[in-house]
């Protein structure tokens, strides 16, 4: 899972310690934060922002724990301090029950999908569920450290992902659709 | 990885997809640069940087400052507040003393005085006529250093004292005199004489930086007080008793 846990480098000086361990993990702090804000500027500020937060309390970071998602957390209470002073974030109006009630159809995913479409589809689905959808299926974390970086409970993980999977299906299904594939494979079915 | 042995074919295709799809981005190489700079600019918490010492300190020294301020009175602007540090510190010494610690206070400590003293001859003339002599038997007791600013005959909570004041060094020193009221007396008072020489006892107080030495006649009370160190305090009100007891002693007769 590429955990990125501290090996025990306590012996070495604290800014070569930040460097070995944290900063490795610049990029993966980077795109979570771009795809949750959807915007590469504020991406950028929040990053620095983590890091230099993880950097004035890396003294306090207990070696051996795991660093990567130590930095995830510091990214959501970065994110969450940053939401309430930039902007509302552009939730999608409908609950998520009411979308999935609305999900008709579930079409493959299909290869010929584009990365900017699917990272479109992402970038439409509400932001918990985003989120989650994130930290476990691009980042890898198990749900309990999921949970962790959250501070949701398990279950609340478990059950965001399980939705958020199926409304990335749904609005991929539309995007495939647009390209008459969802059609034809339906069409195919019947 | 536990978690994704169960996907169903579809979810994991899905899960590539999307892995692969974020994972095209990548942090610009000039945020890694900026991140680089601000750590170097700056040691972790733990270390704090020597503005924010400095600050810390700064905090220190005025709440200590200011509580020391207050401490020996010199922030106490109002009436109301100078009468409540007054009764506080009052409280801390015995009920005979309260009346020449508050006198010396309200009259001596809480007031600004002139750079230079009055001609002594401008002073005297404060005090009636028969009191007048008092002065020259206090200053060529006091230490040189002190300078007299006032003589006068002042009233505090209904009490009338005959007051002589002497400031310098950023001391300030009090002569208090005052009628004994009917059965007021220090041996009354539960109090042992910290001194007996010459055959006066002298009584002794302090609270905060205030020091009181006491000793009475027949009629009167007389005190003296001063923010100087308790034995200096004790060694001018000895070397003062015997001429002020002779002199009130004049008086009463």
């Amino acid at each position: 899972m590429g955990s990125g846990g501290n090996t025990g480098n306590a012996e070495m000086p604290l800014a070569d310690r930040f460097e070995t361990e944290a900063m490795p993990h610049l990029n993966d702090i980077f795109r979570t934060a771009y795809r949750i804000l959807g915007d590469r500027a504020r991406a950028e500020d929040v990053v620095q922002e983590v890091f230099l937060h993880a950097w004035k309390s890396f003294q306090r970071f207990e070696a051996g724990t795991n660093c990567r998602a130590w930095l995830f957390k510091i990214l959501f209470h970065c994110v969450h301090h940053h939401r309430r002073k930039w902007f509302r974030f552009p939730v999608l109006s409908q609950s998520a029950e009411t979308l999935e009630a609305t999900l008709v159809f579930t079409a493959p995913v299909s290869e010929q999908l584009t990365d900017s479409e699917i990272l479109a589809a992402l970038s439409r689905i509400p932001r918990d569920y985003r989120t989650v959808v994130l930290l476990v299926d691009v980042e890898e974390f198990a749900y309990k450290e999921a949970a962790d970086i959250l501070s949701v409970p398990i279950g609340t993980v478990m059950s965001r992902l399980s939705r958020a999977r199926k409304l990335l299906k749904e609005q991929l299904g539309d995007i495939a659709r647009s390209y008459g594939i969802g059609d034809a494979e339906e069409g195919t079915g019947a | 990885m536990s978690d994704f042995d169960n996907l169903d074919q579809e979810t994991a295709r899905l899960r590539e997809r999307l892995k692969q799809a974020v994972h095209a981005d990548r942090a610009p190489d000039h945020l890694h640069a900026r991140i680089r700079s601000n750590i170097r600019g700056g040691q972790p918490s733990g270390r704090r940087t020597w503005w924010q010492a400095a600050l810390v300190f700064a905090a220190i020294i005025i709440i200590l400052g200011g509580r020391a301020l207050f401490h020996f009175g010199y922030l106490l602007f109002t009436p109301e507040s100078r009468e409540s540090y007054i009764s506080a510190i009052s409280n801390q010494v015995d009920g005979i003393m309260r009346s020449g610690l508050g006198d010396h206070v309200n009259c001596a400590v809480f007031r600004k005085y002139p750079k230079k003293p009055p001609p002594i001859e401008v002073i005297v003339e404060e005090l009636a006529p028969k009191y007048r002599d008092l002065v020259s038997v206090v200053r060529s007791r006091i230490p040189q250093e002190y300078r007299l600013f006032a003589a006068h005959e002042c009233g505090y909570h209904g009490r009338k004292f005959i007051h002589l004041t002497f400031h310098g060094d950023s001391r300030v020193l009090s002569v208090v005199i005052t009628r004994k009221d009917w059965g007021e007396s220090f041996t009354k008072a539960d109090l042992l004489p910290a001194l007996a020489q010459s055959g006066i006892p002298i009584y002794r107080a302090g609270v905060q930086s205030f020091q009181i030495a006491a000793f009475e006649t027949s009629e009167h009370l007389v005190y003296f007080i001063s923010d100087l160190p308790q034995e200096k305090n004790m060694d001018i009100m000895l070397a003062l008793a015997p001429d002020v007891r002779e002199f009130l002693r004049r008086l009463e007769s």
